[in-house]
C-alpha cells in the first residue's frame, strides 16, 4: 500500500512536471503565429500606442521566457491566466463558467458509459455466440465506427424532429441567483428547482447519448473479451469444481479480474470524452467548454488557447491518476510502474 | 525450426519459393473471411475513387461554387442519386470527392506518422535507459498529454487553416503512438539471443536496427497503420465538421454533414448520406485492420 501511494504522488510530481513543459512549449507555438494576435484583436483602425500598450501589459513584448514565468506566476498566485483577447475577460473566469457545463456533461457519460459498456459487455461473453451476442457485437463494431457527430444527427432527426420527445438543442436559462456549482443540471437540484432540472435533464439526454454511444460499443467490446478470457482461465475451472456458487463466480472470480483491462480502457474513454464533446456541444448548442475552446482556438486567441491545452492536460492527467489507482486497487499483482 | 527450414529447402529443390507459399497460404486464412473480404473491398472501392474520382464523377463542376438554384434540394433520384442541395449541386458528386479528400488526408498523416514514430521508436527502444531514449519518451509523453483532437486543432489554426496543416495537426499527436508501439516491441526483441548474437558480432547498430528489428515489428505496424487509417479520417473529419481543414467550396464530408444540419429534417439527405459514408470508410479500413490482424498474428505464432 505504502509503495502505492508512494508511486502516486512520484506520478504526479511527474505530471506537474510534464504540464508545466507543456505549457512552455504552447507559449513558444503561439509565438509563431504568423500575424499579431493583439493587433487583430483590437481591430486595424487601433492607434499605434494603444496596441503598444496593450502588448505591454500582456508581456508579448518580453522575451519568451519571461512572459512564461509571468504566466506561470500568474497561474499559481492569484489563479489569473491573462486575458482572452477574444472575450476580453480573464481566462479564469471563462473557465469558470464553461468548464463546469462540459464536466457535467462528461460526468453522466462517464457514469453511463460504465454502466452499459459492463452490462452490455457481460451479457455479451455470458450468452457468447448466441445471436444476442452475435447482435451486440455487430452494433458494437458499427458503433466504433461511426463518429459522434453522426449519431447525433441520427438522434436529432429521429428523436426531436420525428417523434418530437427531446428539444433540438440549445439549454434552458439558468437566473443568476442559481449559479453555485456551474453545473447547470446540479445548481437546479441544489436550489431546489425540480421542474426547471427536468428541464434541463431532457436537454441533456440526446447530447449524453451521443457522446456515450461510440464509447459504450468499444468498452462492451473489451469488458466481453476480458470476460470470455477469463471464463476458460484454470481458475474458474476450479472454482467451479469446488463448489463455488454461480452468483459468486460471476460476480467476484469473473468480473473483478475482468475489469481491469475494461478500466483501463474506460479511462481512456472518459479523457477522450472531453476532448471530443465539443462536436456534440456544437451540434447541440450546448454552452459548454469545448465549444469554448473552439472558439478560442479559431480566433487564435493567445492565453486562450495556453489555458485550455493546461485544463485539457491536467484532465488527462487525473483521469490517468485515477484509473492507475482503480487498477492497482483490483490487482494487487500490478505495481504502478513509473520508470517511464 | 529444423522441420521448417527442412521443408523451405525441399519447397526450395521443387522450384517452389516459401515466401510465395507463405504469402499464398496468409491470403487463402484472409479471404476465407467475409469480413475481412468486405473490408477489402470498401477500401479499394475508395482508393479507387480516390484515383478516378474527377473521372468517373457524373457533375464535376459541382465540386466548386456553383448555383442552379433550379435544381436546389432535390431528393435522391436517378439523375441524383444522393439529392441536391441547397445550390442544387450533386450531393453524391461531393460525397466522392470528399472521400478522396479523406483518404488524401489518411495517407497524408500516416506519411508523416509512420516513418517519424517508428524512428524515434528504434532509437528510444535501443537506446533504453540512456539519455536520448529517456529524452524521445519524455516527448512522446509530452505530446500525449492533450486530446489529440485538441492538439491537431491548435496545430491546424495556427499557421493556415486548410487541407495540408490538418494533415500535419494530426499528425503531430499522431507520432507518439507509433514511437510508443516500436519502443515496447523494440526493448522485447532486445533480449533475442539472435540480436545479442549479432551485436557480439560487430554489426552496426543502424544495420541492426534496419535490418534485423524493423522486419520484425513491420507486420504489427502495418496492422496499426490500417487500423490507424479509420480513426484519422474520423478525426479528420471531426475537424472539418467545425471548419478546420479543407476549405469551402471543396468538398469534405465533414462539412456537409454540418451543414446539413440547417436543413434538417426534410433535407435528411444532406446530413444522413455523407455520414453514411464516413462510416461506411472507417467501417472498411477497421474491418480490414481486423483482418491483417487476424492472420498475421497467427503467422508470428
Amino acid at each position: 500500500m505504502r509503495k502505492t501511494i508512494l508511486a502516486i504522488v512520484k506520478k504526479l510530481l511527474h505530471t506537474i512536471v510534464l504540464l508545466l513543459v507543456l505549457s512552455f512549449v504552447v507559449f513558444s507555438f503561439i509565438r509563431l503565429i504568423p500575424g499579431d494576435p493583439v493587433r487583430i484583436s483590437m481591430g486595424p483602425m487601433t492607434p499605434e500606442e494603444t496596441i503598444a500598450q496593450k502588448r505591454s501589459e500582456l508581456y508579448f513584448d518580453r522575451s519568451l521566457p519571461v512572459q512564461w514565468a509571468h504566466w506561470l506566476k500568474g497561474v499559481v498566485t492569484e489563479g489569473d491566466f491573462g486575458e482572452s483577447l477574444f472575450t476580453h475577460r480573464n481566462v479564469a473566469e471563462d473557465i469558470k463558467q464553461y468548464l463546469p457545463k462540459s464536466l457535467e456533461l462528461v460526468f453522466y457519460c462517464a457514469i453511463f458509459i460504465l454502466i452499459m459498456g459492463v452490462l452490455v459487455g457481460t451479457i455479451s461473453a455470458i450468452f457468447k455466440n448466441s445471436w444476442l451476442d452475435n447482435l451486440i457485437r455487430f452494433i458494437s463494431y458499427l458503433g466504433v465506427c461511426t463518429p459522434a457527430y453522426a449519431i447525433g444527427v441520427l438522434l436529432l432527426l429521429v428523436f426531436s424532429y420525428t417523434l418530437g420527445i427531446f428539444p433540438i438543442g440549445g439549454m434552458p436559462n439558468i437566473p443568476d441567483n442559481y449559479v453555485r456549482t456551474g453545473m447547470m443540471g446540479l445548481d437546479c437540484l441544489l436550489v431546489g428547482d425540480f421542474a426547471l432540472f427536468g428541464q434541463v435533464f431532457k436537454c441533456m439526454v440526446l447530447p449524453v447519448l451521443s457522446l456515450s454511444l461510440g464509447s459504450i460499443a468499444y468498452m462492451a467490446r473489451i469488458h466481453r473479451g476480458a470476460m470470455v478470457e477469463n471464463i476458460n482461465a484454470d481458475y474458474i475451472a476450479f472454482a467451479q469444481v469446488a463448489g463455488v456458487s454461480q452468483g459468486k463466480l460471476v460476480m467476484k472470480h469473473l468480473m473483478k479480474p475482468s475489469f481491469i483491462p475494461t478500466l483501463t480502457i474506460y479511462g481512456l474513454q472518459v479523457a477522450s470524452l472531453i476532448g471530443n464533446a465539443f462536436i456534440i456541444e456544437v451540434i447541440f448548442r450546448y454552452p459548454g467548454f469545448s465549444q469554448y475552446s473552439l472558439n478560442v482556438i479559431q480566433n487564435k486567441d493567445p492565453y486562450g488557447i495556453v489555458a485550455v491545452t493546461f485544463v485539457f492536460g491536467i484532465i488527462f492527467a487525473v483521469v490517468n491518476i485515477l484509473v492507475d489507482i482503480g487498477v492497482a486497487f483490483l490487482d494487487p499483482r500490478i505495481r504502478i510502474n513509473t520508470s517511464e | 525450426m529444423m522441420t521448417k527450414d527442412l521443408k523451405a529447402t525441399a519447397a526450395m529443390e521443387q522450384g517452389v519459393n516459401p515466401r510465395v507459399e507463405a504469402l499464398k497460404k496468409s491470403w487463402y486464412k484472409f479471404s476465407r473471411n467475409p469480413l475481412s473480404m468486405l473490408g477489402l473491398i470498401v477500401v479499394l472501392l475508395v482508393i479507387f475513387i480516390a484515383i478516378f474520382g474527377p473521372y468517373i464523377v457524373p457533375y464535376p463542376e459541382d465540386a466548386g461554387l456553383v448555383t442552379k438554384i433550379a435544381e436546389s434540394f432535390q431528393g435522391p433520384s436517378g439523375a441524383h442519386l444522393a439529392g441536391t442541395d441547397e445550390y442544387g449541386r450533386d450531393v453524391f458528386s461531393r460525397m466522392l470527392i470528399g472521400t478522396r479528400s479523406s483518404l488524401v488526408i489518411g495517407l497524408l498523416v500516416l506519411a508523416i506518422s509512420v516513418p517519424l514514430g517508428v524512428i524515434l521508436g528504434l532509437i528510444a527502444g535501443y537506446y533504453k535507459g540512456k539519455l536520448i531514449s529517456r529524452l524521445i519518451m519524455w516527448l512522446t509523453e509530452l505530446f500525449m498529454a492533450i486530446p489529440p483532437l485538441i492538439l491537431a486543432m491548435v496545430v491546424c489554426t495556427m499557421f493556415t487553416n486548410g487541407y495540408l496543416f490538418a494533415a500535419i495537426g494530426i499528425a503531430v499527436a499522431w507520432w507518439p503512438w507509433y514511437t510508443r508501439m516500436t519502443y515496447n516491441m523494440v526493448t522485447s526483441l532486445s533480449n533475442e539471443l539472435y540480436i545479442v548474437y549479432t551485436e557480439l558480432s560487430g554489426v552496426k547498430v543502424l544495420k541492426i536496427l534496419l535490418s534485423e528489428m524493423l522486419p520484425n515489428i513491420t507486420s504489427s505496424i502495418v496492422t496499426k497503420m490500417s487500423l490507424d487509417m479509420g480513426s484519422i479520417i474520423l478525426t479528420a473529419s471531426s475537424m472539418s465538421f467545425v471548419g478546420l481543414g479543407v476549405q469551402p467550396p471543396e468538398p469534405s464530408l465533414g462539412a456537409m454533414v454540418s451543414d446539413g444540419i440547417a436543413y434538417l429534417p426534410e433535407f435528411w439527405w444532406l446530413t444522413v448520406m455523407p455520414a453514411a459514408v464516413v462510416v461506411l470508410i472507417v467501417l472498411g479500413f477497421n474491418l480490414l485492420g481486423d483482418g491483417l490482424n487476424d492472420v498475421l498474428s497467427v503467422e508470428e505464432k
